[in-house]
């Protein structure tokens, strides 16, 4: 079987429940709800029953080197859970552009807790400016989550835009987009995960796709653009 | 079986809240009020060493000796705070807090019933912290 590629799907999963809820939060009872943290608890014992290498690591790890040393999932599992997603929001939300846009918010919802576990395993200290974090997106974050690297290209005169390309994208393994979804932007949680990840680490950031191998172009082109880059809390203006 | 040395545990969210606290031992048992007084202390004191520092781009206090204690802080850059406060001269608590930093990334932020910036409830984070500043565990960080 092909390759394999690592797992947020219980991050998926995540996003699903927390943008599906907010939707429909009313039909749910406490019950259900005490319900379903147990079964959740049931579920997560029994995927994490590994236990944890304990390593001391000094330095930044490469993209190849984390990559290798997670937990993997078989890539057509993933591939055909994604695909599941999909459709199913085809099915509830019926309008193309909603679907992009709810893919969006579970990109952004994965994005904003998967930072952590990026920052976590790979090493990786502040990065002195865009360029450098764009970088590293491509050549660890890419590498760290799907198993594939991209490259950076396309850069503005003031290093604030920027863009990302796929050359592989394991999302689209066996994808063919019908006459009737020729709108849809099949891989948008991607971009949502990169603008919710950003966001985290105080850089607000605008994610479009500007070529995709679907739409018949021969790569997948993800724009990056730096909107603003938002100061830490501190120091709080005494004065205001 | 014993924690290696600590004393007790804290995570604060970013802007300042206790999410979560351990205590293992007896020693400076704190009550619910002490512990969340402690967190937000601790919170606004990381921030001014920030400012006073002479270092440029400092980024805050990572270790307090005391007589009595040590307090070692790790401040992810998303601006979650793990600390510990153990027994003086305490070996390899930056190691630990990097550990716990990523239990609360596995068994935290990936339980989808998790809230973010909420407390802390989560069982299998428990059982792998628990695990972790067992002593003869902490001792092999030091490989």
């Amino acid at each position: 079987m092909g390759r394999c590629i690592r797992l947020v799907l219980l991050a998926l999963v995540s996003a699903c429940l927390s943008s599906r809820r907010s939707q429909s939060r009313t039909s749910f009872s406490s019950d259900n709800r005490s319900a379903d943290l147990i079964s959740a608890q049931l579920t997560g014992t029994k995927l994490d029953l590994q236990s944890r290498p304990m390593s001391r690591v000094v330095g930044p790890r490469s993209g190849d080197a984390i990559f290798a040393s997670v937990e993997r999932v078989n890539a057509e599992l993933f591939t055909l859970t994604y695909g599941a997603i999909v459709r199913q929001l085809l099915t509830d939300l019926e309008e193309v552009d909603e679907v992009n846009k709810q893919l969006d918010q579970m990109g952004y919802n994965i994005g904003i807790r998967l930072i952590d576990e990026f920052l976590a395993k790979s090493n990786v200290t502040r990065c002195v400016d865009f360029r450098e974090t764009a970088e590293v997106i491509a050549k660890v974050g890419f590498k760290m989550f799907l198993g594939v690297t991209a490259s950076v290209t396309n850069w503005d005169a003031d290093g604030t835009c920027c863009s990302i390309v796929l050359e592989d994208n394991p999302l689209v393994d066996f994808v063919e987009l019908p006459d009737t979804c020729q709108g849809l932007y099949y891989c948008n949680i991607l971009s949502g995960v990169i603008r919710g990840a950003l966001e985290m680490v105080s850089m607000k950031t605008e994610v479009t796709w500007l070529r995709d191998m679907l739409r018949g172009d021969d790569i997948f082109e993800l724009q990056v653009k730096l909107l603003k880059q938002v100061p830490e809390e501190y120091p709080y203006k005494d004065d205001e | 079986m014993a924690a290696a040395a600590i004393y007790s545990l804290f995570i604060i969210n970013k802007s300042g809240g206790l999410i979560y606290y351990k205590e293992y031992g007896s020693a400076g048992r704190m009550d619910t009020n002490d512990s969340l007084r402690v967190a937000s202390l601790w919170h606004s004191m990381h921030a001014i060493s920030q400012q006073l520092s002479p270092t440029v781009g400092c980024s805050g206090i990572e270790l307090l000796e005391a007589d009595a204690f040590d307090l070692h802080c790790f401040q992810s850059l998303t601006g979650t705070k793990f600390f510990v406060v153990c027994e003086p001269g305490t070996l390899h608590m930056d190691a630990l807090l990097k550990v716990i930093y990523e239990l609360y990334t596995d068994y935290v932020l990936k339980n989808p019933f998790y809230e973010m910036e909420m407390p802390i409830r989560c069982e299998l984070f428990d059982l792998n912290l628990s695990q972790a500043v067992q002593k003869d565990r902490v001792a092999l960080l030091g490989r």
